[in-house]
């Protein structure tokens, strides 16, 4: 391994960004804690061989989607709820501490899921999770996660969403 | 507990590629044809064949782009199609999900019962077309087996992006996870001469719009747990349709899930609804299941008209009007909405085993019947309030004594539920009418001037044995 592969892995670990919790509506503390595995590939070159040099960064980034004008400032809790109705989140575009427990709760008749619109940002909250009852989202590292519901959207139409965590 | 392992990493890249298959813009998705096109693809960056509209129309020029002769894929040629065009698809099996995002197009296939768009139930392929712009029209082909919808039409929730101008003609939809066709967040539509069934929640879904100015003309619905669900879609008109063999037949609904409640105005005329009792569809809300049996429910609208429709062999009752009470019928984090002034007159309505051929059903029995009333209909039994047409008559006082919510969910004793999965609902045979015309020749109306005018006045009551 070279040492940027080394140094991505270790700055992947370090981010370590990425827990979805399932947890129980009246107390979320109680929890089922899934990661996602921690040492995403380097991306392909043309020639596709992955490049070992390239400076690694997460969360990836999606340049199809940018950072929303207005963005609702929610640091200073350990806890969100975002509602999700037929077909919104609410909030939709939020800033979090890093650790904050964004707890994602389905209010709406459909089923939605939560989706990340960079690939490997975080893994996907599926609309059966949602759908047996409130489901949280950790994420640790600083910078910008958009998402969408894959059902009533895409990465950038419809039912989308955009969280910032940290001061960046 | 904590898991971390390399399996679920590559399952997760592998369920975020499909993803982003079903929602990418280029060819990529399998495609299973039987195409006789046989013009190759070319190296122009256009290659779809431009027409010139005959000197006596005002039809602009358009230009052609077929599937798979010009291009691989739907999603290929819907990306590639400027205002206007016409993606012309020849028969054959589409495992897409396309999704559009250019004004005025009209997608139309060769054939309405052999050019099909399959999601064969897969992650990633949620809706058969998703369309997020406005003037597309949908014609003569058919999609089925999506996780979510069938055909979508959805304005951007939260912002003031509303999707004017929708059409589907000539289209089927079967075995969908949630709705067979949907429009959200859209305005000035139509659907017609439609088939949608075997639905989670409903065949036909017109959501969120104020006004709506939503046309649904000569559709059937069926095999579904609603044949036509409309929550908080103000001015929604269903003429001429069939709602037949589902749970309940035709619901327009107020409810906190979405925006713009409450629904204010539905016109329901000239429908036949029946036979609604069917147990063997699918079904996603324990609070309709309670409806089993039933032909229309207003449920917390206000100003709807039901009139000149046949309601009949619906066994629990043909017409219910009551109040929507979010802990029974949602998830009760909502507000509730009476059943406010609506007009139920010159109906045939006929089958119910409860004598609740029509059915006042409002949470405060002490304010009276709110308004609603019924006058002017055929009626082949009981009603409760009895003798409804008397009590509660359109131009005369509300002398009715309600019976109770409690009562008559009681009344409705209804047994253990047991909904069939969407997925195992029989297919209908595809043997649905084309649309009029050649559809190689006949120019692209895109949907720019809809809903169609329809002479409502001339409905009457359909024969049920016809």
């Amino acid at each position: 391994m070279s040492f940027a592969r080394r140094a991505f892995a270790a700055l992947a670990l370090v981010c370590s960004a990425l827990v979805v919790v399932s947890c129980a509506a009246d107390d979320p503390l109680e929890i089922a804690v899934t990661v996602q595995d921690d040492e995403p590939e380097p991306a392909p070159t043309d020639d596709g061989v992955p490049d070992d040099t390239a400076d690694a960064t997460f969360p990836p980034v999606n340049p199809d989607v940018a950072r929303p004008s207005t963005i609702v400032d929610l640091r200073g809790q350990d806890l969100v709820e975002i509602e999700i109705r037929d077909n919104v989140f609410d909030e939709r575009f939020f800033r979090v501490d890093p650790g904050t427990q964004i707890v994602f709760v389905n209010r709406g008749a459909n089923t939605h899921d939560v989706t990340a619109s960079a690939e490997g940002a975080f893994p996907k909250i599926t609309k059966e999770a949602l759908a047996s009852g409130p489901q949280a989202l950790v994420l640790t590292a600083e910078g910008d996660y958009p998402f969408y519901c894959s059902i009533h959207g895409t990465q950038t139409r419809g039912q989308t969403g955009y969280v910032v965590v940290g001061g960046a | 507990m904590i898991r971390r392992s390399l399996v679920q990493l590559l399952s997760l890249l592998v369920l975020l590629g499909l993803v982003a298959a079903a929602c990418g813009d280029d060819g990529d998705t399998a495609t299973d044809t039987d195409s006789t096109t046989t013009a190759a693809p070319d190296d122009t960056d256009d290659p779809g064949t431009t027409t010139a509209a005959p000197d006596d129309t005002d039809d602009p020029e358009y230009t052609i782009r077929q599937v798979p002769g010009d291009y691989e894929t739907i999603q290929s040629a819907v990306d590639a199609a400027e205002p206007g065009d016409l993606v012309l698809i020849d028969e054959g099996v589409y495992h897409e999900a396309v999704i559009v995002q250019t004004d005025n197009i009209v997608i139309r296939g060769m054939d309405r019962n052999g050019v099909i768009l399959d999601g064969e139930h897969a992650e990633g392929f949620e809706n058969g077309i998703i369309v997020f712009s406005n003037g597309v029209a949908i014609e003569n082909l058919t999609v089925r087996n999506y996780t979510g919808n069938g055909l979508f039409w959805t304005g951007d929730y939260g912002s003031d992006v509303i999707v004017d101008g929708y059409r589907a003609s000539y289209v089927t939809a079967h075995n969908i996870g949630v709705y067979g066709m949907y429009a959200f967040n859209a305005e000035n539509g139509q659907i017609d001469n439609a088939y949608a069934g075997a639905s989670d929640d409903s065949s036909f879904y017109i959501g969120q719009c104020n006004p709506c100015n939503a046309l649904l003309y000569k559709v059937e619905g069926e095999n579904s747990q609603l044949g036509y669900s409309g929550t908080n879609s103000t001015g929604t008109t269903i003429a001429d349709s069939w709602f037949h063999d589902n749970l309940i037949g035709v619901v327009p609904n107020s409810q906190d899930g979405e925006e713009l409640a409450p629904n204010a105005g539905t016109l329901i005329v000239g429908n036949l609804i029946e036979n609604n009792n069917n147990p063997d569809v699918p079904s996603r809300n324990t609070g309709f299941q309670l409806g089993l049996g039933s032909g229309v429910v207003l449920a917390g609208v206000t100003n709807n008209i039901v009139e000149r429709n046949t309601i009949v062999g619906n066994n629990r009752a043909g017409v219910i009007a009551i109040d929507w009470i979010d802990a029974i019928f949602a998830s009760g984090n909502g507000a509730d909405y009476p059943a406010m002034d609506n007009i139920v007159r010159d109906n045939i309505i006929s089958g119910s085993t409860l004598d609740a051929d029509i059915l006042v059903a409002l949470n405060d029995v002490n304010n009276g019947a709110q308004g609603n009333c019924f006058s002017g209909n055929e009626i082949g039994g009981g009603t409760n309030p009895v003798d409804a047409q008397t009590v509660l008559p359109c131009d005369g006082p509300d002398t009715a004594v309600l019976t109770t919510l409690e009562e008559l969910i009681a009344l409705f004793n209804l047994e253990p539920f047991e909904p069939v999965d969407y997925r195992d609902v029989p297919a209908p045979e595809l043997d649905f009418e084309n649309m009029p015309g050649d559809p190689a020749t006949e120019p692209p109306r895109p949907a720019v001037d809809v809903p169609m005018q329809v002479d409502l006045d001339a409905l009457t009551p359909p024969d049920p044995t016809s």
